[in-house]
């Protein structure tokens, strides 16, 4: 059978199987100690460690669970040795009553009757020959293993040991290092941190952390599965369930004796099955608070008490002077407090308050105050677990016999009248505002989702909505709005939630209308302004934009956003030098936003500012090394300023963190052939193709670089379809044209080679009555025939074989004009030549021939 | 090899300590040495090494003394100690048997401990074990006493100041008698602690004037990447460059053994790829760690335990003027920037000061005459302790 005994105060009496089964967050420590101790155990290294924590938090356990896996290790029978002090060692005054616990915890696990008769004869001996033949008996007895000594509550043995019997105890273990010691403290004690103790800086000292909720969940969870409770296991996993589980944790404070207390009372439904479990509870806890008052020195208690008493945090200075001690005083006190777990500060500038850390402690400390009257406790706590018309519907149900019950709910909802704040509900606040704060919104939502369980009005929808719109989810974020919006239609943040949410799915006038509703239900809302701005900007709709974002910052001038889309609109519209003072003036107000410096980039770019340009996309990068516009933009950047090889690092960082981007792929193509890599360059291209690239350039680059490689036949087909798939687009064609043409004369030197492959050319463009292209295109190339290995005769050659095939239509009378000129250029740099033909042909050929200084400029 | 920081380390895990070693063996040729150095920089690791590998013309003895309370059961101690090492060759210590039967009257056997009437002769028998050990062999017997500060301490608190003193003198008498006789005093909490204390009281000897002090030294640069290399190999820690990586860790703790193992823990305990930014940002949170587990605290700590209070603020401030120095500072400008923060002339206080900082381990005299930080971070940690800018 499954060993289900759980104890909650002395998890060492717990079998292996359960202290596995209900082990939670520790896991990367327990396999580290343990890796230390087989260190320990197989070299003549020794680790010491030292587990901090206060009473609750899971020493015992983790302790416990330690003995049993290292136990376990069956390859370290013959060279380890366990002694397990357990929890409450009283009475060690000495290093002798030190080496007689681990004799005894030795004969406890390892029966050896040898080793008792010589234990039973250290006793006839005065105590400090007792003490070194014990010394030596142990040493003798472990022989060539290690002895690895599990101990609790360090600070207090020490403090039985003495200074003399610390440094005996050190003496010992530095003479004969066969010992590993594995203990715990409820906090740092100044034998250990007081560099003139003993043991200063001799322990690998780790502070255990409490449960954060999601450990608590889990270790509930496993609660309920060592118990098979399958009804608490599926309440657990639902948002009422998380709700109680956080109500445990703000009354726990994350001490996991607690939880482990208080899960029996996370499933009932009713407070009738509530009330008593939970009276039983508190009164199964007090000892054990009553026993942690105990531990404290008079005047720590006196502190303990009165904040107690405050129920909320306390200054310093009125700690001091309602405990009548010196300010000094208390602060001395409240840091050991804190350090042992008793109360937590908070800080408010300089000034530093502190409260009770577990309320649970409070409140039941407040039982046994107020004897025979645990109706505040019990009230505090209903608050926390049933909502005020639960329990109104609970009070109308309630018989005359339910004496305790009725006596407890009347004064909850006496109370609640008086406070009509739901405490379960500033839990849930209080968490939800803290992970939104962290930009952490998935366990935001989780908050969101138990506030509509427990309360369930628009605010909690709206919540719920927005984490879902942060987690970019917007078709659940739009149905959550739009509930909120149902309960109160005249939520004018669900509506702009609503229309953020259709901006989202791409339904921008649904949205556009969502924001006019909220700026009628508030004209004075800038986000609604703003983000209406943004979207009729992003439907075209300039001037409403516009005025929709000047009025946003009418009412708010220093908001950011509002600047930042007023300049995506003008840049939109080209009025670019007014964008560029936009985006200043957004930058200026939050310099973190890396889209404002992406697009003050881009209008500088507009403005062919590009070393301006550079630095502001490259900020951008900065803020935010994934923005794939900055990446995308950079490279682009860099392109323009004929920084090839940079600009091509650049597009391999954007496609590293964006492979998905056909168009990088398509530029970076560019580079690469600018480069003259052109194999590299087709790779490129038939990756953009493959992620669906529908851009012109790809597929006339394409046809012009395999032109380029001297693959011929398979350029004639990249180019055909280029010209049947984008023949509508004849402007773009013309632009392309010039490099098929340029490629076309540098592909070969022979006559008949061009005339072939012209004709070819002339037929395609024929074909898709593009045949006006190609003379522009002719034009275009021009610049090739400048190489340095073309020679006088071959540019006559090639101009011969285009008046050969052309020379006769009317459309390529200019074209021909002008490579005529060129070659003759050429041949004799006489700007005489150019003379000769009109001014406005001649400003088209001599940026082309490269003139410097043109006639007539 | 794993970080092991403050436990026991093994002798084969002790990285690049031969060259001190053989120096302090040099200096054990001609006379008895004091071990100093800051709390855990490794003294007990090199003379435990010292011991395990000590040349075979020595005879080395290791004894931990901080339990120990009174002069008696020190000599106790020594008895039982030469007791195991003469057992080992089967022979006994002739001349303190013949001296117990002489005061007890009758013959003393198996003696394990010592009879309490023996306890006011414990001068005269420290002397007679003395003489029994070295009667029984050639070689050179070399005594290393670990944490000897805090048994003198022990003693002056329990029997007075004059008792530790007597023990110190009767030490230096042995060694004056016996060539073959050297005593290595090593301890955390510095012998000139106890005997300043002792010297208020009146005491005007120097008990170690015989003895060469040698102050333990950080590992050198190469030893330290080494180690942190061994650990960064022995935890399994992934880096992206390993031998840049130790090089950051060993210079990070500069060359501070304790605390390369100390960091290398943290960055196990971490987790994930470990680069140089790793490192640093692990100083960082070490240093500004509220449980303050590299325990630079007690630089602070300490000047209010072993300072007079003529001496405190003087100590203080001379530490804030040369944490927040860039460059070492000569003696004329730290005098100049502690008279604008503390009303003095005493240019000989600031002398005095600046020596027993030097001697405590803080700061160093550059061949310049200029004083530093000893070390750069201690001097980072005193910055943000005193929250200076």
């Amino acid at each position: 059978m499954r060993p289900t005994f759980h104890s909650r105060f002395t998890p060492s009496m717990m079998a292996p199987e359960t202290l596995e089964a209900l082990f939670v967050q520790r896991e990367i420590l327990a396999q580290r100690i343990l890796s230390l101790v087989r260190d320990s155990a197989t070299t003549s290294s020794k680790h010491h460690t030292l587990l901090i924590g206060p009473r609750g938090i899971g020493k015992t356990h983790f302790i416990s669970l330690m003995y049993y896996r290292v136990q376990a290790m069956d390859d370290l029978h013959d060279r380890l040795l366990i002694a397990w002090l357990r929890e409450d060692e009283w009475g060690v005054m000495s290093f002798l009553d030190f080496l007689l616990r681990i004799f005894r915890a030795l004969l406890a696990d390892y029966r050896d009757e040898s080793l008792a008769r010589r234990v039973e004869s250290l006793y006839k001996l005065g105590p400090s020959a007792a003490e070194r033949a014990g010394g030596l008996l142990l040493k003798e007895f472990v022989g060539n293993r290690t002895l690895l000594v599990l101990m609790e509550n360090l600070d207090d043995f020490f403090g039985g040991l003495g200074d003399e019997g610390q440094k005996r105890l050190r003496a010992y273990l530095q003479e004969h290092p066969f010992i590993t010691l594995l203990a715990t403290a409820q906090n740092l004690f100044n034998g250990v941190s007081l560099q003139t103790s003993p043991f200063f800086g001799f322990f690998r000292i780790h502070h255990l952390n409490e449960l954060t909720l999601d450990d608590a969940t889990l270790l509930l969870t496993k609660i309920v599965n060592l118990r098979e409770d399958r009804e608490l296991a599926s309440l657990v996993q639902t948002p009422l369930g998380r709700a109680r589980i956080r109500a445990v944790h703000h009354l726990a404070g994350g001490n996991h004796r607690v939880y482990v207390i208080f899960s029996q009372l996370i499933t009932p439904d009713s407070l009738d099955k509530l009330v008593e479990p939970l009276v039983r509870t508190i009164d199964d806890l007090t000892p054990y608070y009553q026993a942690r008052m105990a531990w404290l020195s008079g005047q720590q208690r006196k502190i303990v008490e009165f904040l107690c008493d405050r129920r909320h945090a306390v200054a310093v200075k009125e700690i001091a002077k309602h405990c009548f001690i010196s300010h000094q005083t208390a602060s001395a006190q409240l840091k050991i407090l804190r350090q042992m777990g008793y109360i937590h500060s908070v800080s408010l500038g300089r000034e530093s308050f502190y409260e009770i850390h577990e309320p649970l402690m409070r409140l039941c400390i407040e039982v046994k105050k107020h004897r025979g009257e645990p109706i505040r406790l019990i009230v505090d706590f209903l608050r926390l677990w049933y909502s005020h018309e639960e329990l109104q519907q609970r009070w109308a149900l309630l018989q005359d016999q339910d004496v305790l019950e009725r006596e407890c709910v009347y004064h909850e909802l006496r109370v609640s009248e008086d406070d009509t704040e739901d405490p379960r509900v500033a839990a849930c606040m209080k968490d939800y505002n803290a992970h939104v704060e962290r930009d952490d919104y998935i366990h935001a939502l989780q908050v969101a989702e138990e506030l509509v369980e427990i309360r369930g009005d628009a605010w909690d929808w709206g919540s719920k909505g927005y984490c879902f719109g942060n987690l970019e989810l917007p078709s659940e974020a739009l149905a959550c709005f739009e509930k909120a919006l149902e309960l109160d239609p005249e939520d004018e943040w669900a509506w702009i939630g609503r229309g953020e949410a259709l901006d989202s799915l791409g339904r921008h006038e649904e949205a556009s209308t969502s924001f006019d509703r909220a700026i009628e239900l508030d004209p004075h809302k800038t986000w609604a302004l703003v983000l209406r701005g943004s979207v009729l900007g992003g439907l075209a709709r300039y001037d409403e934009a516009l005025a929709s974002l000047d009025r946003g910052i009418e009412l708010k001038p220093d908001d950011a956003h509002a600047w930042f889309h007023r300049g995506e609109i003008l840049f939109a519209l080209g009025r670019y030098d007014e964008a560029l003072t936009s985006l200043n003036k957004s930058i200026a107000l939050d310099s973190k936003n890396a889209l404002a410096w992406v697009s003050l980039g881009e209008t500088q770019g507009a403005l062919r500012r590009f070393q301006e340009a550079l630095t502001s996309f490259e900020k951008a990068i900065q803020l935010d090394p994934t923005e794939v516009s900055a990446l995308e933009d950079r490279a682009k950047t860099l392109v323009a300023l004929g920084r090839m090889d940079e600009a091509l690092e650049a597009f391999d960082t954007s496609i590293e963190l964006h492979p998905d981007q056909a168009w990088v792929w398509c530029v970076r193509g560019e580079v690469l052939g600018n480069l003259g890599r052109y194999s590299e360059a087709l790779s490129s291209f038939d990756k953009a193709l493959e992620l669906d690239a529908q851009s012109l350039c790809v597929f006339f680059y394409r046809a012009e670089f395999l032109l380029k490689l001297g693959r011929w036949a398979e350029a004639k087909i990249a180019l055909n379809n280029a010209l049947r798939r984008f023949a509508e687009d004849d402007e773009h064609i013309a632009k392309h044209t010039g490099g098929i043409v340029s490629a076309l004369f540098m592909s070969t030197r022979t006559n008949p080679m061009w005339q072939t492959r012209l004709k070819t050319l002339l037929k395609l463009y024929d074909n898709y009555g593009l045949i006006a292209t190609l003379g522009p295109g002719l034009v275009e190339s021009i610049s090739a025939l400048k190489s340095a290995t073309i020679s006088e005769a071959t540019a006559r050659k090639w101009r011969d074989v285009w008046r050969k095939l052309v020379g006769d239509r009317a459309e390529f009378q200019l074209p021909l004009r002008l490579l005529d000129a060129a070659t003759r250029y050429y041949a004799t740099p006489d700007q005489r030549i150019l003379l000769q033909l009109p001014v406005e042909e001649r400003k088209l050929v001599e940026p082309l021939l490269g003139v410097k200084e043109p006639l007539g400029a | 090899m794993k970080a092991n920081p403050g436990g026991y380390i093994a002798l084969s895990d002790i990285i690049g300590r031969d060259a001190l070693a053989r120096r302090l063996w040099r200096i054990l040729e001609r006379q008895s040495l004091v071990l100093t150095a800051e709390r855990r920089l490794g003294k007990t690791c090199i003379i435990k090494k010292m011991v395990e590998e000590a040349p075979e013309d020595k005879l080395p003895i290791y004894r931990d003394l901080e339990g120990i309370r009174t002069a008696p059961e020190f000599v106790e101690t020594l008895f039982q100690d030469v007791q195991a090492y003469l057992g080992g060759l089967e022979r006994t210590a002739q001349r303190v048997r013949l001296f117990l039967a002489q005061l007890s009257g009758t013959e003393v056997g198996g003696v394990f401990k010592l009879p309490d009437i023996a306890a006011p002769h414990w001068k005269t028998l420290l002397t007679k074990i003395i003489e029994d050990l070295l009667e029984h062999q050639d070689r050179m017997v070399v005594l290393f006493w670990d944490e000897m500060p805090y048994m003198i301490y022990n003693i002056k608190h329990r029997d007075g100041e004059g008792a530790g003193m007597e023990l110190l003198d009767a030490l230096r008498s042995l060694r004056q008698m016996y060539s073959r006789l050297r005593m290595v005093f090593t301890g955390s909490i510095g012998l000139h602690n106890v005997v300043t204390s002792l010297k208020r009281e009146g005491y005007a000897n120097d008990p170690t004037n015989d003895m060469d002090t040698v102050e333990v030294p950080p590992l050198t640069p190469g030893d330290a990447q080494e180690l942190a290399r061994r650990l960064l190999d022995g935890e399994n820690i992934q880096t992206h460059n390993h031998e840049g990586t130790a090089q950051t860790i060993a210079e990070a703790v500069d060359g501070i053994p304790y605390l390369i193992h100390h960091l290398v823990d943290q960055l196990v305990q971490r987790g994930g790829m470990v680069d140089a930014v790793a490192v640093d940002h692990m100083v960082d949170t070490c240093l500004t760690d509220p449980h303050d587990r590299w325990h630079l605290r007690h630089y602070r700590e300490r000047i209010d335990i072993y300072y007079s209070p003529d001496e405190r603020p003087f100590a203080l401030n001379i530490l804030d003027v040369l944490s927040t120095s860039s460059q070492s500072v000569p003696f004329d400008d730290v005098f100049n920037s502690l008279k604008s923060r503390l009303v003095t002339e005493d240019s000989e206080m600031v002398r005095y000061v600046l020596m027993l900082l030097q001697r405590d381990h803080y700061i160093v005299q550059q061949t310049s005459g200029a004083f530093s930080f000893r070390f750069p971070l201690i001097q980072k940690s005193w910055k943000l302790q005193r929250s200076l800018p």
